[in-house]
């Protein structure tokens, strides 16, 4: 995967250069000296302000000021504080997290060592997905080695403060990236999320107060302590600061692994940074952040920005900042199809909307593909959305219902066509496709 | 049928002692279920009931809610499989660079349909959702690697290498 | 307790307590919010979602079992927004539920179907050819356990029956296992469920999912009368309904009493029918005759017996009461044996069984209703025979008379040695009892769910019965009943018309009882004193 980082900057400097996991190659690029600035100079809470101040904003897909959320813990309850990292990651066309566990592991470790002391934490636990198999024997090795450095551990550098990090790997379930399915998996049970109130700030993993980040979130920390809230607020845009990894997959030339400010025109990440629609095609449609949010047709890029304010005006979200680009290959019904099962599959099953809903979408995108649709089905498939929508215990019944009522609404003609024309009227392309320029 | 009784799964010395020690991990020893489970499927190749049964009474908790456990994750399997587990993604990105061309491919190299392990034992194929590998896609893992970027000559090339 | 707050709804204001949610509020005053996942006796899941209702200043709609009440809250459970929820809730759940209602045992009580009718309104939209092709892809019938049958088709996963097991049960046999739409109810099978209390958990199922192997097409539930009992079979006295169908009991079902069983029964109880159809049923006046009994007519038999009576010299009577008769039967005994003279009582003992403790029910070790009850009338300490059989034995006592309903329970050999010698034993059974069968009089007495009274239960509460059969092709009755026919007999002049009026005398004389009434005891009882 290495070869596919095109574009590095702050979290994936040296990423592209063999050994840069190593925690030597880390503390030559100036590593775990945030660490000893926030242990030997901060207090925890100077440590939260510079990163309430700095506007990081969650990296998983809510987007949920970071140092807002660290100072929703309550405090005084007699009981531990837990971080937990939310390696879980499983959106469909995400794959950032990935890029910092594989070629930059010292940066989750060192951001994980640094929150954990400003939310007053002792064991951190990293929620790593099953599947994640070589990646999360390559943190067991990046831990070790900071343990060993005196970096994890006891009495960190001498200054009294523990903390311990396990690494706990999931089985194979996308809900358990949902923050209280999550936290409901790492106690040894059945993933299925939580009613909130109340937040896991307040009662979140064994009874206690919890904060769980994503990792590309705990690993911009170090820099953000190094460098300042300033420096920080200078990347990106007024309200969504610093960098994103941003993952794009799909029909461009050159898919893979871009770090770049947010805030860059959708346009500049998909023509200039990959190439463009691969040749001989024309954009269908893009994509922006995860298969949870509601798909941009080709028309409507133009003007919208990668940050998290510019892409909620242009009806969808930055979400995951995992870009998936479609021509005109693609059939929307199929596509609607793949994506439904995959939430289908992926649904805990806990409440009714979902549950139910999700399946049934998925029997309806199957007949419309097969010409065997009803043109009613068309406006029934938008009312399922809208009964899913804002009515399950969690996100994930949202996921699985905006990006289809998305595709419905912008693509309807296409759906249409499919009753009218009794099958599937896109010349799909199914083959095998190499990338041109990776 | 409910009433039948299993037979009894007994833990290796090293696997029960792996899983003292990583009880100790936790405040309650019954976040231990997955990573315990971890082990014993290393141990045994999947998740019997009995091996529910087991980790039941190592963690002080229900078979049944171990089997709960055990049931709701795809990664715990629910049957034996081949030497070689072979699973494709997928979801939306792979399709989109040509996974069910991946899937048809190894069906024919393997002279299996999905879902299914071939007579020698060696290969069960089968498809799974996104392994967050949608940048070197169409991509497939097969026990506890991935092989990413496939094209058929690839594919080719990697089970020639696979025993 | 903390003050009430005010909250609104549907433009009505109503008082809450704080700490209570928005649905036990609105249920507590009689606004019927649909609600499938939440029982008043389990925790709360908050899966189902029809119990959505709307709040001023809250962006989505929220689940009203999980919402606490705050002062000034604003709700509205019947806008159009909160309708349009509640039946979406309904066709998802539909959209692969099985057309069973026509042979599914819950039809008539099944909460789906309810709710359907009453809050409804999508038309069937899905094409009926693909309908029950979306597979509901989970097996469809199944033994759960030797008592449970599981139909896991229609399961809507609730999790009721889970958290039962989990929470009041305590023995957590129950899981969801796999996940999304091919989820199952399932259990593992080292520990399928069997503990005392599993059949709960086919009350609790909102729709016909989980069901009695033992009530299974046995009929449908609005043929049913029901009637309000107290379980006689252990002294926990779990508060019952008794339902029957053309005077043929078809089951029982736990009625709630927050001061005794909540909401729950014992699944010994539940199937406790052993009281219904013995083969050796008493049904007439019978007397013995040279090693046999004979039936009598009602008159020559109370003829004789008033006769016999009064050969037994005045303080030579004494009476033995049961705990398994009401408290109105043992009180109308003593009033007779006090009427002739007697002053010498006792109660058997009763019989120990199996006790078992769950965390929201305890099964007594002692298999009768009321000893309790029993002892107060009597105004005795403890159970047993003892100093009755050694006054037997020395003559101080010649004639007996006994209230039976002892089932299974065999005299002692002091009892028979003693019940031997007697001159006159009568008996008042409903069953060939091993102390019926001692008597030289029978008259057939009425069992627990033939008659009206009270019994009082371990902790001392005292509850009504009420009757629910007509003994069948026979003249048993209340003991009351017969012993004041007796009293009639030997000139007594009785003014006891009915249960009620022989309770209120009693509440007069005996002191646990007083101040107590039927109209107070109402339908849950009340302490002794």
């Amino acid at each position: 995967m290495r070869h596919t980082i095109y574009k590095t900057d702050v979290l994936l400097e040296g990423a592209t250069e063999e050994g840069s996991e190593a925690i030597d190659f880390y503390e030559r690029q100036g590593g775990y000296a945030a660490l000893k600035k926030a242990l030997k100079e901060m207090s925890p809470e100077e440590v939260t302000a510079e990163v309430k101040e700095s506007g990081l904003r969650g990296r998983g897909g809510a987007g949920f000021p970071t140092g807002m959320k660290w100072g929703f813990l309550a405090k005084g309850t007699g009981k531990p504080t837990y971080l937990l990292v939310n390696a879980d990651e499983s959106e469909p066309g995400t794959f950032k997290d990935r890029s910092i566990i594989e070629f930059r592991p010292h940066t989750l470790i060192e951001g994980s060592v640094i929150s954990s002391y400003a939310i007053g934490a002792h064991i951190a636990y990293i929620y790593i997905r099953g599947e994640f198999v070589r990646q999360a024997e390559m943190l067991e090795k990046a831990l070790a080695d900071a343990r060993k450095a005196g970096y994890v551990g006891k009495n960190i550098l001498g200054s009294g403060f523990d903390v311990e990090i396990y690494v706990h790997r999931g089985a194979g379930a996308y809900i358990c990236g949902e923050e209280t399915g999550l936290i409901e998996s790492l106690e040894g049970k059945r993933g299925y999320p939580r009613l909130k109130p109340p937040y896991p700030a307040a009662i979140g993993v064994f009874g206690s107060p919890t904060i769980v980040n994503n990792v590309e979130t705990l690993a911009n920390v170090p820099f953000i302590i190094e460098k300042g809230a300033a420096w920080f607020k200078g990347i990106g845009t007024e309200k969504s600061t610093g960098t994103r990894i941003f993952g794009v997959s799909g029909h461009v030339k050159r898919p893979g692994i871009y770090e770049l400010p947010m805030g860059l025109p959708l346009r500049e990440l998909l023509d200039e940074h990959c190439g463009g629609v691969r040749s001989g095609h024309t954009l269908k449609g893009v994509i922006p952040g995860g298969s949870s949010v509601p798909v941009l047709r080709a028309d409507e890029i133009d003007g919208v920005n990668l940050d998290f304010e510019s892409c909620a005006e242009a009806g969808t979200m930055l979400g995951s900042g995992g870009m998936i680009v479609l021509d005109d290959t693609v059939c929307m019904v199929d596509a609607g199809l793949n994506v439904a099962r995959f939430y289908a599959h992926e649904s805990c099953g806990q409440c009714t909307p979902c549950r139910e809903g999700c399946w049934w979408m998925v029997g309806i995108l199957n007949r419309l593909e097969k010409g065997e649709g009803r043109m009613e089905d068309i406006d029934l498939l938008a009312d399922i959305t809208d009964n899913m929508m804002f009515k399950t215990i969690c996100p994930l019944g949202d996921a699985a219902a905006m990006p289809i009522e998305s595709y419905v609404k912008k693509f309807r003609d296409e759906f249409e066509r499919h009753v009218t024309e009794g099958g599937c009227p896109i010349k799909k392309d199914k083959s095998i496709k190499v990338p041109e320029n990776a | 049928m409910a009433t039948e009784q299993t037979r009894k799964f007994e833990f290796s010395p090293e696997s029960a002692k792996k899983i003292k020690e990583i009880v100790k991990r936790y405040p309650d020893p019954k976040a231990a279920a997955l990573p315990a489970l971890w082990v014993a499927q290393d141990e045994a190749g999947w998740t019997s009931p009995e091996i529910c049964t087991a980790v039941a009474e190592l963690l002080g908790v229900t078979p049944a809610h171990v089997l709960g456990v055990a049931t709701f994750y795809t990664m715990f399997k629910k049957e034996p499989t081949g030497r070689y587990l072979i699973q494709v993604c997928s979801t939306l990105s792979c399709s989109l660079m040509g996974a069910e061309s991946v899937v048809d491919h190894l069906e024919s190299k393997l002279g299996i349909k999905c879902g299914e392990t071939t007579p020698d034992g060696r290969f069960t194929l089968m498809k799974v959702e996104c392994l967050a590998s949608c940048g070197t896609a169409p991509m497939m893992q097969i026990n506890d690697d991935y092989y990413e970027s496939l094209t058929e000559a690839r594919i080719d090339e990697i089970l020639a290498g696979l025993e | 307790m903390p003050d009430r707050v005010t909250i609104t709804i549907n433009g009505n204001e109503y008082k809450a307590t704080p700490g209570r949610t928005v649905l036990q509020t609105a249920l507590d005053n009689g606004i019927h919010i649909p609600h499938f996942c939440w029982h008043p006796g389990l925790s709360i899941a908050g899966n189902c979602r029809i119990c959505a209702v709307e709040i001023e200043g809250a962006p989505k709609l929220a689940i009203s079992c999980n919402e606490q009440v705050r002062d000034g809250m604003v709700v509205h459970s019947e806008s159009e927004k909160v309708l349009r929820a509640r039946a979406s809730v309904l066709e998802f759940l539909l959209i692969n539920h099985p057309l069973d209602c026509s042979v599914c045992d819950k039809a008539g009580e099944c909460l789906l179907q309810n709710y359907t009718y009453e809050h409804g309104r999508y038309p069937d939209r899905e094409s009926t050819d693909s309908r029950m092709m979306l597979p509901k892809i989970v097996p469809t019938t199944k033994e759960l356990s030797s008592k449970i049958w599981i139909w896991a088709n229609r399961c809507i996963h609730c999790s009721r029956c889970i958290r039962f097991c989990d929470e009041i049960a305590g023995t957590g046999e129950l899981t969801f296992t796999k996940r999304g739409a091919r989820t199952e109810i399932d259990c593992h099978p080292d520990k399928p469920i069997e503990n005392s209390m599993a059949l709960n958990v086919v009350d609790i199922c909102p729709v016909g999912a989980l069901l009695d192997k033992e009530f299974l097409y046995a009929s449908r539930v609005w043929f049913l009368d029901r009637r309000d009992s107290v379980c006689p079979h252990c002294s926990t006295g779990c508060n019952i309904h008794i339902e029957s169908f053309r005077n043929e009991v078809k089951r029982h079902m736990p009625r709630p009493n927050s001061e005794v069983n909540s909401f729950w029964i014992c699944d010994p109880g539940r199937h406790n029918f052993s009281y219904y159809g013995r083969g050796d049923r008493i049904r007439h006046p019978e007397v013995r005759i040279d090693g046999g009994f004979e039936e009598r007519l009602r008159g020559d038999a109370l003829r004789m017996i008033a006769e016999r009576l009064r050969e037994v010299s005045s303080e030579r009577l004494a009476g033995i009461g049961s705990a398994q008769s009401t408290c109105e039967d043992n009180f109308a005994l003593r009033l007779l044996v006090e009427q002739l003279g007697g002053k010498v009582f006792a109660v058997r003992k009763t019989q120990q069984g199996h006790a078992e403790k769950f965390p929201g029910l305890e099964i007594e070790a002692e298999k009768a209703p009321n000893s309790r009850g029993a002892l107060a009338v009597f105004e005795l300490g403890s159970l047993g025979t003892d100093s009755l059989c050694k006054q037997i034995k020395s003559g101080k006592i010649e004639g007996v008379i006994a209230l039976g309903n002892e089932l299974n329970m065999p005299l002692s050999n002091q009892e028979k040695q003693a019940l031997g010698k007697l001159k006159f034993l009568l008996v008042l059974d409903s069953w060939r009892s091993d102390l019926a069968e001692t008597a030289n009089a029978l008259l057939p007495a009425a069992n627990y769910s033939e008659k009206e009274g009270t019994f009082v239960n371990s902790a001392g509460r005292v509850q009504r019965i009420h009757q629910c059969l007509i003994p069948e092709a026979s003249e048993a009755a209340s003991e009351w009943i017969w012993i004041k026919r007796i009293s009639d007999e030997l000139e007594g002049d009785w003014d006891f018309a009915s249960p009620s009026s022989l309770f209120d005398a009693m509440a007069e004389r005996i002191g646990p009882f007083s101040g107590l009434t039927y109209k107070a005891l109402g339908e849950i009882g009340l302490p002794m004193k």
